[in-house]
């Protein structure tokens, strides 16, 4: 649907909807609780994202646990491995990082109150 | 290279999260109702794109690297790989939140 650029796209797109989705709705627990911790989001975000992915998708490109098709991507490589997947383990990172924190938050909240918001 | 793909979630997957459970058990089973809740999420989000990827062709599996049973057009191994970087990635940050993190 967008040629080369569809793994980009998805890999920007889909997280983006989930964490609209879940910043609209940990905020209604009334506190900034995810932007207190946006500098743990982004740090495990970027660890996941360029070491992470530099090594684990290193391997599965050489091993060949899984191909890339090449007309869905840019064509910039680092390291063998296509730069579209350093932004998808970039951004699914931060997605599962903020759910992490806020749902720590939730279980904190619904054990000291129940459903109540 | 043969079965590929169990091999990456064998070193990516469950090595990282066995040296977790190892070196910060404490961690995990004080929040330990947060794991199911991460993976059933990643799930919502990553069966449709995984199976959106797959259908178009962004990413594919050579017979020779999986195992070879599919569920809803998607290999069992992504499934794996879901839950498997999930569990890990939320590890890592209730590790770093425990330790740098502000208070709820």
């Amino acid at each position: 649907m967008f040629g080369q650029y569809s793994h980009l796209f998805y890999s920007i797109v889909i997280p983006l909807i989930a964490n609209i989705i879940m910043f609209s709705t940990f905020e209604l627990l009334g506190s900034d609780f995810l932007r207190a911790n946006l500098d743990i989001i982004l740090g495990v975000s970027f660890l996941f994202a360029v070491p992470g992915t530099l090594i684990a998708d290193t391997f599965a490109v050489k091993t060949g646990a899984w191909t890339f098709g090449q007309d869905m991507i840019v064509g910039l490589r680092i390291l063998e491995v296509p730069f579209e997947d350093y932004v998808y383990g970039f951004t699914v990172s931060f997605s599962i990082a903020t759910a992490t924190i806020g749902c720590v938050k939730i279980l904190d909240h619904y054990d000291r109150d129940g459903l109540e918001l | 290279m043969f079965l590929a793909y169990p091999l990456w979630l064998l070193i990516f997957g469950l090595l990282p999260f066995a040296a977790v459970l190892y070196y910060h058990e404490d961690v995990v089973r004080d929040h330990w109702r947060v794991f199911p809740l991460a993976v059933f999420g990643s799930f919502i989000f990553g069966v449709p794109w995984d199976h959106i990827a797959i259908k178009n062709g962004f990413w594919s599996f050579p017979k020779e690297a999986v195992i070879g049973l599919d569920i809803l057009s998607i290999p069992l191994e992504e499934y794996l790989f879901m839950a498997s970087v999930t569990v890990n990635i939320t590890a890592v940050t209730l590790i770093s939140w425990e330790r740098w993190g502000e208070e709820l």
